[in-house]
C-alpha cells in the first residue's frame, strides 16, 4: 500500500460539537436512585444495629447528629443521580463512539472503532430487574481511559456491541 | 542461514547454574529480612524475641528453594511449528506457547555470576495483554543467542515489513552506534542526578531499620534518649545538611555508575538496543513500532552541561503500571535529534506553531493555596503560634512559585503527524507522541473552566496518559476533532 498524507482542509473534519447525544435509558434514573437509596438505608441499619452494642450511639446529641445528617446526605445524593442522569449521554458515530457525564465536572471521552481492544456486556442484579445492561468498551490506553456506558436497554446494548464488534473486525481486515 | 549447532526441537533445559542462581537468590533473601534482626543482635538487644522470626524466615526460604529447584527440573522448551513452547510447574502442570510472530523483544541480561559461567537471564516479551511471557534464570549464552536468532530469522520470513528492510532481513540486524558513555560522561551523568532523590533514600533507609527495629522489640526511642543532648544550634544544623547533601551525592553517584557503565544505544534498522550495567548486564531492546511516545528533560545541573534523559515510552504488555520505559541518560541535542529522525522522519521541533496554556492555570493555584495560607496564618495569631507558621508559608510560596514557573514554560503545538508539548519547572521537559498512537481522548471542564470557557485535554495512550491543562474551549474542540480525525483516517498500526 502506497503511503499517503495528503493535507486536509480543517474545515471539513468532523465536528464532536455538532453530535446529538442520546439520553440513557429513563429506568437507568430510578435505578441510580434505588441505589443510592439502598446504600443509605443499609447505613442506616448499620447505625442502628451498631447503637445496640454501644449506647452512646443513641444517647441524645449523637442520635440527633446522625439523625440530620443522615436525611440532608440521603437527600442530597439522591438529588445527584437523579440530576445525573440529564447529564449523561452517549453517541455512536460511523468510527466512534463518545460518552459524556458529569454534572460539575464536564467530561467527553471519545474513543476511535479502530483503537478499540473488546467490549463487555454487564448485568448487574438491579440491572436486570428492570432489564438493562451496561456496555464497557476497553483500550490500551489503560483503566482510565475505558468507557462504560450504563443504563443501556437490553437488545439496544448487545445490538451496539455486534455494531462495535463488526467495526472493529472491518477495521482490521483492512 | 546457518543450521545452528543447538536443536531445539527436543525438550531444553536452563542451564544447571540456574539451580546456583537460586540458592544465591535464597541466601540474599535470607539476608534481607534478617538484615534488621542481625542490627539488633549486633546492639546487643534482646535476643529472645528475634529468634523464632528467624526460624520463620528460613523455614520459609528453604521450602522456596526446594520448590524452585524441583521446578527446575520440571521446565524445559521446545521450538515447534514455529512456536516456543514451554513446560512448567511441579503440581499443575502448565503449557505455554508463544508463535513466533508474537514475539516483541527478547532481552538479556547477565550479572557477575551470570559473566562468570557465561550464562545469561533471558526474557521473552510479547505482544497483547495475555500475561504469557517466559523468562529462564540462566540459559547458556550461546544457546540463548541461537535461540533469538533463530527468533529472529524465522519472524522476519513470516512477516516482511516495508520494503526498505526487505533487503537485510536475513541477516542479523547490524547495529550502528548512536551514543555511549565515556567514563568522564559517566561519572558527569552520575554527579548531575536528582540529589534530592537519594537524600530521600537516605531518610528512607533510617525510618526503615527503625520501624524494623521497633517490630523486633528494641525500644529505639529510648536509646535515643541516652544520648547527650545536642545543642541544636545553626552550626550543627548546616552540618548536619552537609553530609546529608555529600551522601547523597555519593549514593546517586555509585547508583548511576552501576547501572549505566559502558552505556551503548544502539539503532538497529527495526529498533533501539541499550547495553549497559556494571555488575550486571542489561541489554534492552525498544522496537520502533512498539514505542508509544518519547520525552526528554533535564534538570538545573544537566542543563548546564547539556546533558538530558532520553526516555523511550513502550506499550506495556501486560498492565500499564508496569510500563516499559527505558531511560538513556547523558544523551546530548544531536543523539535526541538522530532518535527522533529515525522514528519520526525528519522533525524541525522549532518550525511548531507553539501555543502557551491559560493564565488561570495560575491564577487558580494561586488563589486556592493563597486562601490557604492566609487561613493558616490567622489561624496562628489566633492560637498564638505564630513562630510555627514560618515553615508553613515557605511550602505554600513555594508551590505558588514553581506553579508559575510551569504556566510559564507549559506549550504545545502540532504538525499533521506529531504533537509536541514543552514543559518542566527547574530543569525543561518535551515529550512528543504520534497522533495516530493515541487510543483515546478525553475533554474535561471542571466548574471554574465552564465559568471561563476553558478545558483540559487528556490523551491516553499504551504507554501513558499526556495531558494537556487549562487551553481554550474552542481550541480544545478544535485539537480533540483534528486528533481524533487523524487516529480514524490513519491506516497504520499503533503496534
Amino acid at each position: 500500500m502506497e503511503f499517503q498524507n495528503n493535507q486536509v482542509d480543517t474545515f471539513t473534519i468532523p465536528k464532536s460539537e455538532d453530535v446529538q447525544f442520546e439520553k440513557l435509558d429513563p429506568a437507568y434514573k430510578k435505578v441510580s436512585i434505588y441505589i443510592t437509596a439502598i446504600i443509605f438505608v443499609i447505613i442506616l441499619m448499620a447505625y442502628l444495629i451498631m447503637g445496640i452494642f454501644v449506647e452512646v450511639l443513641y444517647q441524645f446529641p449523637w442520635l440527633l447528629l446522625f439523625g440530620v445528617a443522615w436525611f440532608v446526605l440521603t437527600g442530597l445524593f439522591i438529588l445527584l443521580a437523579a440530576k445525573g442522569y440529564d447529564y449523561e449521554g452517549y453517541a455512536v458515530r460511523e468510527k466512534d463512539i463518545l460518552y459524556q457525564s458529569g454534572i460539575f465536572f464536564r467530561s467527553t471521552l471519545i474513543i476511535p472503532f479502530n483503537r478499540v481492544q473488546h467490549c463487555e456486556i454487564e448485568h448487574g442484579p438491579v440491572d436486570r430487574m428492570f432489564g438493562l445492561a451496561e456496555l464497557s468498551l476497553f483500550t490500551a490506553g489503560g483503566s482510565s481511559s475505558d468507557l462504560s456506558i450504563p443504563g443501556l436497554d437490553q437488545e439496544k446494548a448487545s445490538a451496539l456491541k455486534n455494531f462495535i464488534t463488526n467495526r472493529v473486525a472491518a477495521d482490521e481486515e483492512e | 542461514m546457518k543450521k545452528s549447532e543447538f536443536d531445539f526441537s527436543v525438550p531444553n533445559r536452563q542451564s544447571y547454574v540456574a539451580i546456583v542462581m537460586i540458592l544465591f537468590k535464597t541466601v540474599n533473601v535470607v539476608v534481607r529480612q534478617l538484615f534488621p534482626v542481625l542490627v539488633v543482635i549486633l546492639v546487643g538487644g534482646s535476643k529472645q524475641k528475634g529468634d523464632y522470626i528467624i526460624w520463620f524466615i528460613v523455614a520459609v526460604s528453604a521450602l522456596t528453594m526446594v520448590y524452585s529447584i524441583i521446578n527446575f527440573f520440571r521446565t524445559y522448551f521446545i521450538v515447534q511449528n514455529g512456536e516456543l513452547i514451554l513446560h512448567t510447574g511441579i503440581f499443575s502442570r502448565k503449557k505455554i506457547s508463544i508463535p513466533f510472530a508474537r514475539i516483541q523483544t527478547i532481552n538479556f541480561e547477565q550479572n557477575i555470576i551470570h559473566q562468570f559461567f557465561s550464562v545469561l537471564r533471558i526474557k521473552v516479551d510479547t505482544a497483547g495483554s495475555e500475561k504469557n511471557e517466559f523468562e529462564f534464570h540462566a540459559l547458556e549464552t550461546a544457546k540463548a543467542y541461537a535461540l533469538r536468532d533463530l527468533v529472529l530469522a524465522e519472524k522476519q520470513t513470516l512477516e516482511p515489513r516495508e520494503s526498505e528492510i526487505a533487503s537485510d532481513h536475513i541477516s542479523k540486524p547490524a547495529f550502528t552506534k548512536i551514543m555511549s558513555l565515556h567514563p568522564i560522561d559517566l561519572l558527569k551523568v552520575g554527579l548531575t542526578e536528582n540529589h534530592i532523590k537519594s537524600g530521600g533514600l537516605i531518610f528512607l533507609f533510617f525510618f526503615w531499620i527503625y520501624q524494623n527495629l521497633q517490630e523486633v522489640g528494641v525500644d529505639v526511642d529510648e536509646y535515643s534518649e541516652e544520648i547527650p543532648e545536642w545543642e541544636m544550634g545553626l552550626y550543627s544544623i548546616l552540618f548536619f545538611i552537609t553530609i546529608l547533601m555529600v551522601f547523597s551525592v555519593i549514593i546517586s553517584l555509585v547508583r548511576s555508575v552501576i547501572k549505566n557503565y559502558d552505556l551503548q544505544f544502539l539503532r538497529s534498522t527495526r529498533g533501539f538496543k541499550i547495553v549497559s550495567g556494571l555488575f550486571t548486564k542489561r541489554e534492552v531492546s525498544a522496537l520502533d513500532h512498539k514505542i508509544q511516545h518519547i520525552s526528554w528533560s533535564d534538570n538545573l545541573l544537566k542543563r548546564w552541561i547539556g546533558f538530558k534523559d532520553l526516555s523511550l515510552n513502550q506499550a506495556s504488555s501486560t498492565e500499564l503500571n508496569a510500563k516499559q520505559n527505558i531511560r538513556i541518560p547523558g544523551c546530548n541535542k544531536f543523539h535526541i535529534n538522530e532518535v527522533v529522525s529515525s522514528l519520526f522522519g525528519k522533525t524541525v521541533f522549532e518550525d511548531f506553531e507553539m501555543k502557551g496554556i491559560d493564565k488561570r492555570y495560575f491564577i487558580r493555584f494561586a488563589l486556592i493555596v493563597g486562601s490557604l495560607l492566609l487561613f493558616a496564618i490567622f489561624g496562628a495569631f489566633f492560637f498564638d503560634q505564630m513562630d510555627k507558621i514560618f515553615p508553613v508559608v515557605i511550602v505554600g510560596i513555594y508551590f505558588i512559585v514553581t506553579r508559575y514557573i510551569s504556566y510559564r514554560k507549559k506549550s504545545f503545538g502540532h504538525n499533521h503527524e506529531l504533537l509536541y508539548i514543552r514543559g518542566g519547572v527547574f530543569g525543561d521537559k518535551a515529550e512528543v507522541l504520534p497522533i495516530y498512537k493515541i487510543q483515546a481522548l478525553e475533554l474535561h471542564q471542571s466548574p471554574y473552566q465552564s465559568r471561563h470557557q476553558l478545558c483540559s485535554i487528556s490523551l491516553y495512550t499504551a504507554s501513558g496518559r499526556i495531558k494537556i491543562p487549562y487551553i481554550p474551549l474552542d481550541i480544545g474542540k478544535n485539537i480533540s476533532d483534528t486528533f481524533i480525525y487523524k487516529v480514524e483516517s490513519d491506516k497504520r498500526k499503533w503496534m
